[in-house]
């Protein structure tokens, strides 16, 4: 009944096939007021974003509160109508496919939730949370499930005796073990994970990301990986794209963007990242004031009003994001093709 | 470069009296203060960073009771005094910021009047002298527009505006002894880098003492001048930031610096060093050291018995048995 753990190949040639593509994507949520509860206004908390993920990568989509990183995860997942774009994945195009055409495709796609108190049923116990998904997509008899539930959670290190014991009998750590058991158990080619690590300790937070790292490795997942840790982003992803009030910034490779950051946002962004190390004295760049409502963005590029460079031309029109070389790409009007970038001050 | 001693913790315990016994949140605590020195208090959740600090102005709540210890300000034992004579203190020579700027500011004053509650509680002016003196602390952290924003209520304002209120309202009697618990936490990256800026310049106008708590290494790194790392209610190592980053000899202290992600190594994708298994229950504390169930080097003497804060190097103190000797060969096993 179940297959052994998908084994895929992740040379250079497989690395390149997409797995997921995304295309001018926007997700506006109503503002109602009046009345009759009519829209008087929307937020854009993701404005025309479009990247690929790549088949074996860890893709990372990092972003201060309110950058739209979330939304662009559970819209993608269709877990949120998406307001206009497309998402294709593995060359289908779900944009429009309703909850039940979904379905089918959801053994292939997870994800994994940050608040490991919220996101698991507080009246079912562990064994029952983590057999659900077989059960719903009717994998096995209730036998097999139970088989599989325990075998997956040694796979994520709970031990099985752990079965008959709910969700508050376990602490921080181990409840994001129980959120990944659930997020694997139907050997998903795909796993959204959104922040899995931001609410626990530093000692805990490294067991769950070495989990994460392993997984992906036995499993030959696919991980969106959403988190506003650029340090721990840098440790995990191959690529990462950066976000700025619904919009993409910059989208490079790891070592390539924390080398060569072009995005002026990138740049502040990377440069306050505090270093645990005393004798590190580094320039910061801090930028002044704090992120634009998403309701009412600043008109051309969203980024302007922080800014140190910005110029006239930014508040007319907002740049286009484009491969500057070698899959490098930027939102930015004064940086070039080859990476060359015109930056001056604002007088 | 002696410099006079502002506050001194000895032996510090607060225990909370609950139905399934008594849990030690602070257990024996020493730490020194020096004027305008910045000591970074650094530890996991529930290791008692918080309580410590709160007990410190005697702020804790039922069930929670200090049980024993001395706390000297200024050479006078601030558990030996009164209520009245603490209120004193509060706010105008010890003054606290906290984690979250929403729920410690009162959502139902404007930013001018908790700022000037403070000045007019704590200092010798009347009411218009005060509002001025509440505008230029309001310039001083940052806050654009400030006689605009005097009349502006929390919720009008951004979570790193409302940090940079709350340092106002803390910094406007000039204390001597400023505790941040956790003041950036719930702030973005590069509002904290803002805030974290503002802190250290103003540190150095006002030439205050902060005793800085955080989860963050990072943090300490950047702000601290000596740290201190808690466990379970006690302190495990305690010296100068340099050492406890270049020359960590407590095994949690390694274990924790270690397993947070570096933006300087090479080695990315692989495993993170971690510390294994999880903090035990505060009500069913292990025998011995607190830390041996999760410590590599854990020998008989470990389990048996918990071992003192002992200076091993001119600065450097640790609590434990079989201290790290030397970080760079630990690091190749």
């Amino acid at each position: 009944m179940f297959q052994p753990h998908r084994k895929r190949q992740g040379g250079i040639e497989k690395m390149k096939k997409s797995i997921l593509e995304v295309k001018n994507l926007k997700k506006y949520f109503p503002v109602v007021g009046g009345v009759f509860s009519k829209p008087i206004a929307w937020v854009k908390a993701v404005d025309d974003i479009s990247f690929n993920i790549f088949e074996g990568e860890t893709f990372s989509l990092v972003g201060e509160s309110g950058s739209g990183k979330t939304t662009t995860g559970k819209t993608i997942l269709k877990l949120l109508e998406p307001t206009a774009g497309q998402i294709i994945a593995e060359d289908i195009d779900i944009t429009n496919y309703s909850a039940s055409e979904m379905r089918p495709l959801r053994r292939d796609m997870q994800i994994i939730f940050q608040d490991p108190y919220g996101s698991l049923n507080p009246r079912l116990p562990v064994g029952e949370i983590i057999r659900e998904p077989l059960f719903v997509h009717r994998v096995g008899n209730k036998k097999e499930q139970e088989e599989k539930a325990i075998e997956t959670m040694k796979v994520v290190g709970l031990r099985p005796e752990y079965l008959r014991r709910y969700p508050h009998e376990f602490s921080g750590g181990q409840r994001q073990r129980i959120g990944i058991a659930r997020a694997i158990v139907l050997n998903p080619k795909f796993i959204v994970a959104d922040e899995p690590v931001s609410a626990l300790d530093a000692s805990i937070q490294s067991q769950v990301l070495n989990l994460l790292m392993d997984l992906q490795q036995k499993l030959s997942l696919t991980y969106l990986f959403i988190a506003h840790n650029l340090a721990v982003v840098r440790h995990v992803s191959d690529r990462i794209g950066v976000m700025y009030l619904g919009k993409l910034m910059e989208i490079a490779n790891t070592q390539e963007l924390f080398n060569n950051p072009l995005h002026p946002y990138t740049q502040a962004l990377l440069s306050a990242i505090p270093i645990p190390d005393p004798e590190i004295k580094k320039e910061r760049i801090i930028l002044a004031g704090d992120i634009p409502s998403p309701i009412n963005p600043p008109s051309g590029c969203v980024f302007r009003t922080r800014c140190i460079y910005a110029k006239d031309i930014c508040a007319e029109k907002m740049p286009q994001l484009v491969d500057i070389g070698s899959g490098h790409f930027t939102a930015c009007h004064f940086v070039k093709k080859g990476g060359k970038t015109e930056f001056t001050k604002k007088s | 470069m002696k410099k006079e001693l502002l506050l001194e913790i000895k032996d510090l315990k607060t225990y909370f009296y609950t139905d399934t016994g008594i849990v030690k949140a602070v257990d024996g605590i020493n730490l020194k203060l020096h004027k305008s020195e910045v000591l970074g208090l650094v530890g996991e959740s529930g290791c008692g960073k918080s309580v410590a600090s709160l007990s410190i102005l005697r702020l804790v709540d039922q069930p929670g009771k200090n049980a024993g210890g001395e706390v000297i300000f200024k050479g006078e034992d601030l558990l030996k005094k009164s209520e009245e004579e603490m209120r004193k203190i509060r706010g105008s020579e010890i003054a606290m910021i906290f984690q979250e700027p929403m729920t410690a500011l009162n959502p139902v004053y404007t930013i001018g009047n908790q700022v000037m509650e403070a000045i007019l509680i704590h200092q010798d002016v009347n009411e218009e002298e005060a509002k001025k003196k509440t505008v230029k602390m309001l310039e001083l952290v940052g806050i654009p527009d400030p006689e605009k924003r005097f009349n502006e209520y929390p919720h009008e304002m951004s979570g790193g505006m409302r940090q940079r209120a709350m340092i106002a309202m803390a910094l406007s009697c000039n204390p001597d002894l400023l505790i941040s618990d956790e003041a950036t936490t719930a702030l973005d990256v590069t509002i904290q880098a803002q805030i974290l800026e503002l802190m250290k310049d103003l540190q150095k106008k006002i030439e205050a003492a902060i005793l800085f708590i955080t989860h963050d290494l990072a943090l300490v790194a950047e702000m601290a001048d000596t740290v201190a790392v808690a466990y379970m209610g006690k302190i495990v190592e305690y010296s100068s930031v340099k050492n406890i980053f270049k020359d960590p000899r407590h095994p949690y202290t390694y274990g924790l610096l270690k397993s947070i992600p570096s933006l300087i190594t090479k080695k990315t994708k692989q495993p993170l060093l971690a510390i294994e298994g999880m903090i035990p229950s505060p009500h069913n504390m292990p025998k011995g050291c607190y830390f041996h169930p999760r410590c590599p080097f854990a020998t008989d003497i470990c389990r048996k018995q918990m071992p003192e804060l002992k200076e091993i190097k001119p600065g450097h103190l640790v609590r434990c048995f079989n201290p790290i000797e030397n970080a760079k060969e630990v690091s190749k096993k």
